[in-house]
């Protein structure tokens, strides 16, 4: 007995380490492995980063060609040295390796469905999502298509390789913190997941359609007051490619469709939403008749969702055939958006639907065969395997028709199976080429030989260079389709409804010095009504005016100009509107403080004005009452709302409209004028319970972590702007200019740019979130683009050198 | 009582270089195997155990967070409920120093065991 009392404290020991080294589960959340995170000689004290360093492991030495040096400049941008193409993309998959490998990891196992691997089977149901939506299977395809060009293939492959280089260099002490955390680590990296971040962005930019809800709509209200409600072009708008710009190409044929008797109502929500913040950007170019200084300046905000690691990595890249300074995607190759001696160049979202939803016509109950033109085809399978941490993998089998793979089915509320036509899924593009093609592009030709690559997400490429060229193209692939194909669910067995090909490059709107002097785009609509070719789909209404008006003011414009416009919190949606709303509500009705504030306003979302809550809120109130018949409807089925634009004008110009009647007084009938007279009075209420008095507390941003540990997020910053500004920050969705970049090309480029975040992905670095104070200020750092004999009379923050 | 405080000291170097190379638990093991090879009443071999790996990982823990971890332990500590660094590193040493205190109460427990004495 006493023996056996002698082994308690000895079962006590192991059980407490056996205990701590085990990942516990509590309710949702996985904790790390305690004993291991908090000893300081394992845990995430190893972590700390209050002095970067940084070295080439001799291994990745030895596979350089010629000695790589790379120079750390004090915001930890690192600028790279070599002396080949493929040791530069060596050196900078190292480097991006070092500084961001969790977020790398984590953004290509989103995106292909691995995240229940790590996570647990809570995220199944999202990896499931992805892989039925061919984001695996697309990234393997479009392996495939980069494989055939060897060389661009063997630079992919020198990327990867300084990935797995870093990765080599891990162990259970120096693994970054979240990897402690989680309870994970990370596998070797191939061009596969080159290929998912490549299919990622496509998805976060380019899946955007609501064929699902327009279908419910349509269905609902029927064709006439449909095409009343969402009319596809907003008259105001200013479209991307001027005007000017005249279509000297016979088109590919697309015939008119006859619209089905029937359009499918009562769709479920859809399984790929639309994200909740606009993603969106602005870039312009102007030449050098625009320009004070008489040379081209050229800028570009990209706005995405804000997190942190920041979706940007800042580099320097320098060969006998590069020399390029940007903004790289972590887990990529080359600079997306950036500049060099000669040129710079940048994008912006094209909102053109490329996405659409078909049903499938079954032929047999075992749903294995299916119509398509007359002919019946067999689907084929494809089988998914998604590893579950801890648990058997899943085995998921996918249909696919000709379209794409059959999304809803069996699992899904559906009471129909609808195929997935996405233009990613096809995977016939090479986009990496592009960057790396725009990175070496001195001149207007070499910018529109490298875009003949880009297949998705398309996006609006802005050029310009010291030769005094400037230009945009609208690129990527684009289905050609007859008017209203892709709005709405169509059967897919009737070629009428099917994409019949894609607009060959030659044909893309593009426009090159106009005439007026500058070139500009917002994510509003490509072309007017000339261009040849049908499209539909998302975009937007009020920036690209106001840059428009901006831009096309009779005057020169010089680089704090440019700044001024990136940070303009200026509404053009509030100048439309405001008017309109205080027009109906009688001066006595006013009252002091909020209307006061409203009356004197000057349509800028300033950080530190109070209008713009009292606006918002207004705005809010009055939007549901006019569409009151919607939200009761979008209880029961997913459907479109109208649009800003078009509510404004329903405002002025239909205020007798039966929709302006309120559903909740049967005994009334209600015009525009009660509803505005109404909403001023509801949001007199609603005031009452605001506590805040300026718009930055209002509609504070968070830049969350991307595990959305607030401890590692830099939450409630008082931004200002709006997303109808060009300064488009929407804090509630965590969104808004990812990277802001302005470029005046000369002799040397003059640059400034700023992200909100840093450089290194670490949480215990001080360079994590070093940007975002500027950034919320408003202010800019100088970007160097250096030849190596400048760090002989600069000091770097520190060096590396592959040299033995 | 001198032997003791050697017993600590040599007992902290062991620990401490042990756990530069291996696994964060190998304290344990150490501390452990001393603890059965030298005799101490179970009471001291606790106390023992538990203040080599209190020392050890308070003195490496303030040094590491002094030398490069002043960015990263305050949000550690927000992570941990709020704790401020010094206070975190207080409640991970004495994590650390109950593990060792039971370590060492079982190579004591085991060796007195083993020879027939009581536990004392």
């Amino acid at each position: 007995m006493k023996r056996f009392i002698g082994v308690i404290p000895l079962i006590i020991a192991v059980f407490l380490i056996y205990v701590l080294n085990r990942s516990l589960q509590v309710g949702d959340t996985s904790l790390p492995r305690l004993g291991y995170f908090l000893s300081p000689y394992t845990g995430f004290l190893q972590n700390g980063e209050d002095h970067p360093e940084f070295d080439f492991p001799s291994s990745l030495k030895k596979l350089f060609s010629a000695p790589v040096q790379v120079y750390f400049d004090d915001r930890l941008v690192p600028h790279i040295y070599a002396q080949s193409d493929a040791d530069a993309y060596r050196a900078q998959g190292y480097i991006q390796a070092a500084l961001r490998m969790w977020q790398m990891d984590m953004t290509t196992r989103a995106a292909g469905g691995f995240l229940a691997e790590v996570m647990g089977p809570r995220l199944l149901q999202r990896d499931k999502n992805q892989r039925r939506l061919g984001m695996l299977a697309a990234a393997e395809k479009t392996l495939t298509q980069w494989q055939k060009d060897q060389e661009q293939y063997a630079l992919l492959e020198a990327f990867s390789e300084g990935v797995n280089q870093y990765i080599g260099t891990l162990n259970d002490r120096n693994l970054p913190l979240e990897y402690k955390l989680i309870g994970h680590q990370p596998k070797p990296w191939s061009v596969l997941q080159c290929a998912l971040y490549v299919k990622t962005m496509a998805q976060r930019l380019n899946s955007s359609e609501d064929d699902l809800e327009a279908s419910n709509t349509i269905h609902w209200l029927g064709v006439n007051r449909f095409s009343e409600l969402f009319p596809e072009i907003n008259p105001l708008d200013k479209p991307v490619i001027p005007s000017e710009v005249t279509w000297d190409f016979v088109p590919e044929a697309a015939n008119p469709i006859n619209l089905p008797d029937s359009i499918l109502g009562g769709l479920p929500s859809p399984v790929n939403p639309r994200s909740p913040g606009f993603d969106g950007s602005n870039n312009w170019a102007v030449g050098p008749s625009k320009s004070s200084s008489g040379l081209p300046m050229l800028c570009n905000d990209p706005h995405l969702g804000l997190t942190l690691p920041s979706i940007w990595i800042e580099m320097s890249l320098h060969t006998p055939n590069i020399d390029a300074h940007g903004v790289a995607l972590p887990g990529t190759p080359g600079i997306v958006i950036g500049f060099n001696q000669n040129a710079a160049w940048g994008v912006t979202n094209v909102g053109q639907d490329v996405a659409d939803w078909y049903q499938v016509h079954w032929t047999d109950t075992r749903k294995h065969h299916y119509l398509m033109d007359g002919d019946t085809l067999e689907i084929t399978w494809r089988v998914e395997k998604i590893p579950v941490k801890n648990a058997e993998p899943i085995l998921d089998s996918v249909k696919w028709t000709v379209l794409g793979p059959i999304v809803y089915e069996d699992g899904g509320s559906s009471h129909v199976d609808l195929a997935y036509r996405w233009i990613s899924l096809d995977s016939d593009g090479n986009e990496l080429k592009t960057f790396m093609g725009l990175d070496r592009s001195a001149t207007y030709a070499d910018y529109r030989e490298a875009l003949q690559s880009f297949c998705a997400p398309a996006q609006n490429f802005v050029f310009a260079s010291n030769q005094g060229d400037i230009g945009l193209t609208v690129n990527g692939h684009f289905p050609v389709k007859a008017p209203e194909v892709g709005r709405f669910v169509f059967p897919a067995e009737d070629a009428q409804y099917r994409w019949s090909g894609i607009i060959p490059f030659e044909q893309l709107p593009t426009v090159h010095n106009p005439d007026q002097g500058y070139v500009a785009s917002a994510n509003q609509r490509s072309t007017d009504e000339s261009y040849p070719y049908y499209y539909n789909g998302h975009f937007e209404d009020y920036r690209g005016r106001a840059i428009n008006d901006y831009l096309s003011a009779d005057k020169s414009f010089t680089v704090e100009d440019m700044k001024g416009f990136q940070l303009s919190t200026y509404s053009q949606f509030a100048a439309d509107a405001l008017p309109i709303m205080l027009a109906a509500i009688p001066s006595e009705a006013m009252g002091s403080g909020p209307g006061l504030a409203l009356k004197s306003w000057d349509y800028h979302f300033n950080a530190t004005a109070e209008a713009p809550i009292y606006f918002t809120v207004w705005y809010r109130i009055l939007y549901n009452l006019i569409w009151d018949e919607f939200k009761a409807k979008s209880e029961s089925e997913p459907i479109l709302f109208p649009e800003n634009f078009l509510t404004l004008e329903w405002l002025k110009n239909h205020p007798d409209d039966p929709f302006m009647d309120l559903q909740s007084t049967p005994d009334k009938v209600e015009t525009a004028s009660d509803l505005l007279v109404q909403s001023w009075e509801e949001a007199q209420e609603a005031y009452q319970s605001i506590a805040v008095k300026t718009w930055g507390e209002y509609a504070p941003l968070n830049i969350n972590h991307l595990a959305n540990l607030p401890a590692f997020s830099r939450q409630d910053l008082p931004t200002g702007g709006h997303s109808s500004a060009l300064n488009a920050t929407n804090g509630s969705a965590s969104h808004g200019p990812s990277w802001r970049m302005i470029v005046q090309l000369g002799q040397e480029p003059q640059t400034i740019g700023v992200y909100p975040g840093g450089q290194s992905g670490h949480p215990g670095s001080k360079y994590y979130d070093q940007m975002v104070d500027a950034w919320v200020k408003g202010e800019y750092y100088p970007l160097l683009l250096v030849p190596e004999e400048y760090w002989q009379s600069h000091q770097p923050l520190f060096s590396i050198t592959s040299a033995q | 009582m001198k032997n003791f405080w050697i017993v600590l000291l040599v007992l902290v170097l062991a620990c401490h270089f042990t756990s530069l190379i291996l696994p964060w638990w190998s304290f344990a093991a150490v501390i452990g195997l001393s603890l059965f090879i030298i005799r101490f009443p179970v009471k001291k071999a606790f106390l023992l155990g538990f203040l080599t790996v209190f020392i050890t990982w308070l003195i490496w823990s303030i040094w590491m967070y002094q030398t490069n971890a002043t960015v990263l332990t305050p949000k550690i500590g927000a992570l941990f409920g709020g704790l401020s660094p010094m206070p975190l590193i207080l409640v991970l040493s004495i994590l650390g120093g109950l593990i060792g205190g039971f370590a060492g109460w079982a190579g004591a427990s085991l060796r007195n065991g083993l020879a027939g004495k009581p536990a004392v």
